[in-house]
């Protein structure tokens, strides 16, 4: 293969409604979207490239997306199903290299590296996986090739759908030179506005850019921002079990009817805290960072985070943090459609109390056996007292 | 450029055909390119940037537009060129002014 490094990026394409048309054929070349009703306020999980061609999105609500395209076929969604079409994708990946790491339901990092004994082309496999996928489970994928997960990554995005993208050995820095600010994973709309307002309109401008002026306007994020956008990086491919220390988690709600309610604005967020939480404890992971986020009725969002002086994965410790920054965000009474919560800075671990720390080792007993429980039953099984109390028809 | 294989520009389907003409064009690889180390197949689209200066290891398109001929050639160590999936060989004296641009990468569509 003549590469110091082979990652392949896999992405299935538009992967919920795929599987919808896996199991409807009649779906296919219509506008169709996953997502919830207008009516109960649900949005777009997935839109078909015929849908996306009437400015349709993923996460875009749905009383919108109908409205921008009014033939579209909206489906419910059948979540159970596409998690056993992604077990059988990956099962089928696996065959190909060992070191694969899942980052979601329809999204992979291969590693090929050391492997061009068996392999004569990274090209030539990558369709073989294409065309295997396509055979025998009549999914869609596009890959992207090069010697690293973050080119691979915009190298996918760029051959979507249905397209294979091999970057040349060593122009990593060229192929990403006349792509848009946004196309670098990690440049957010924030980022990119400030990259703009700074006079840079593409990829090869900021890795070309004065590092000092970089390092003004982002900090020590300016230099690492430069390196990606030359096209370098140097995180490996971990296989399954293997956590990363990088990565966030966590869960939104969008309510069924927009509130300046705090209390149950709180309640909610305590709710999602502790789902998060639970799913730190289960992945052995602790958090050190929380965000909350809050969308308001006209969609604006504010956000705000809290980083604690030792990691955690009990939210109890992290609600204080998460109920003052709602409490700030919520100031000035906006009427609010959504609020989020994010754990980031993670590592692995569980919170371990000192010797004498008897509250500590109370708290992992109680979590202990209210996850098994939860583990057995489902999350909804158990839920603080307090919660329960001030919501009697807790239905989670 | 005669037998074997050819290169004519193409707008790419999908999301790379958004960035035809942004200082990147695209190449279709037809006819009959000869099996080497490069691994090229007829159908494939090469995305070659433009208004770069060729290095040494870079794969570029040299040719005449105007004519609709282009060719592949390899920078070598010594800066020689030497040609690739059965293009013709470039005379070293022409090809440096003739360069069109730098291979950046090879999309291959599922249908193709």
């Amino acid at each position: 293969m003549n590469r110091p490094r082979c990652i392949l990026h896999v992405d299935l394409d538009a992967f919920f409604v795929s599987v919808e048309r896996v199991l409807n054929p009649k779906l296919c070349g219509l506008p169709v979207v996953v997502g919830g009703s207008p009516q109960s306020r649900g949005v777009v999980a997935a839109a078909s490239y015929e849908a996306r061609a009437f400015g349709v999105r993923s996460a875009m609500p749905m009383g919108q997306a109908q409205r921008l395209c009014p033939h579209l076929v909206r489906i419910s969604g059948t979540p159970g199903m596409y998690g056993r079409a992604s077990k059988a994708v990956f099962s089928l990946l696996k065959s190909y290299t060992p070191v694969i790491e899942k980052v979601s339901i329809d999204e992979a990092y291969l590693d090929f590296t050391g492997m061009g004994f068996c392999f004569d082309s990274a090209v030539d496999q990558a369709d073989q996986i294409r065309i295997e996928v396509k055979n025998r489970l009549r999914l869609d994928i596009t890959v992207g090739i090069s010697q690293n997960r973050l080119v691979s990554k915009v190298a996918s995005a760029f051959a979507k759908p249905q397209g294979l993208f091999d970057v040349q050995v060593g122009r990593e820095a060229r192929f990403l030179a006349p792509l848009p600010l946004r196309a670098l994973p990690g440049i957010g709309p924030v980022t990119a506005k400030s990259l703009e307002d700074l006079g840079f309109s593409s990829l090869g401008e900021v890795a070309q850019a004065d590092a000092v002026v970089l390092l003004r306007a982002f900090g020590s994020q300016g230099a690492i921002l430069k390196k990606r956008a030359q096209g370098v990086d140097a995180t490996p491919v971990r296989s399954s079990g293997q956590p990363r220390q990088s990565s966030s988690l966590g869960h939104d709600e969008t309510f069924f009817k927009d509130t300046r309610d705090l209390s149950y604005l709180e309640k909610r967020l305590q709710n999602l805290l502790a789902r998060a939480s639970y799913r730190l404890r289960k992945k052995q992971l602790l958090a050190k960072t929380v965000t909350v986020k809050v969308r308001k009725a006209d969609f604006t969002s504010r956000t705000q985070a809290f980083t604690l002086p030792q990691a955690t994965d009990y939210d109890v410790e992290l609600l204080e943090q998460a109920l003052r920054i709602l409490r700030s965000l919520t100031v000035d009474r906006p009427l609010v459609r959504l609020v989020g919560v994010r754990l980031s800075g993670l590592t692995s671990g569980v919170r371990q109390g000192t010797l004498f720390d008897a509250e500590a080792t109370r708290g992992r007993k109680l979590y202990s056996v209210a996850d098994q429980v939860r583990k057995k039953y489902g999350f909804r099984s158990v839920g603080e007292g307090s919660r329960l109390r001030s919501n009697p028809s807790f239905e989670e | 450029m005669g037998l074997g294989p050819s290169l004519s520009r193409v707008k790419p389907s999908g999301k790379a055909g958004q960035f035809s003409g942004k200082h990147t064009f695209f190449l279709a690889l037809s006819g009959q390119p000869v099996p080497d180390v490069e691994g090229f197949a007829a159908g494939d689209i090469l995305a070659v940037s433009e208004k770069v200066d060729a290095e040494v290891g870079d794969l570029v398109v040299w040719g005449t537009p105007s004519d609709g001929d282009f060719a592949l050639a390899r920078v070598t160590d010594d800066y020689t060129f030497v040609a690739v999936a059965g293009f013709p060989s470039p005379s070293g004296q022409v090809i440096g002014e003739s360069i069109q641009g730098v291979v950046v990468g090879r999309l291959r569509h599922l249908d193709s």
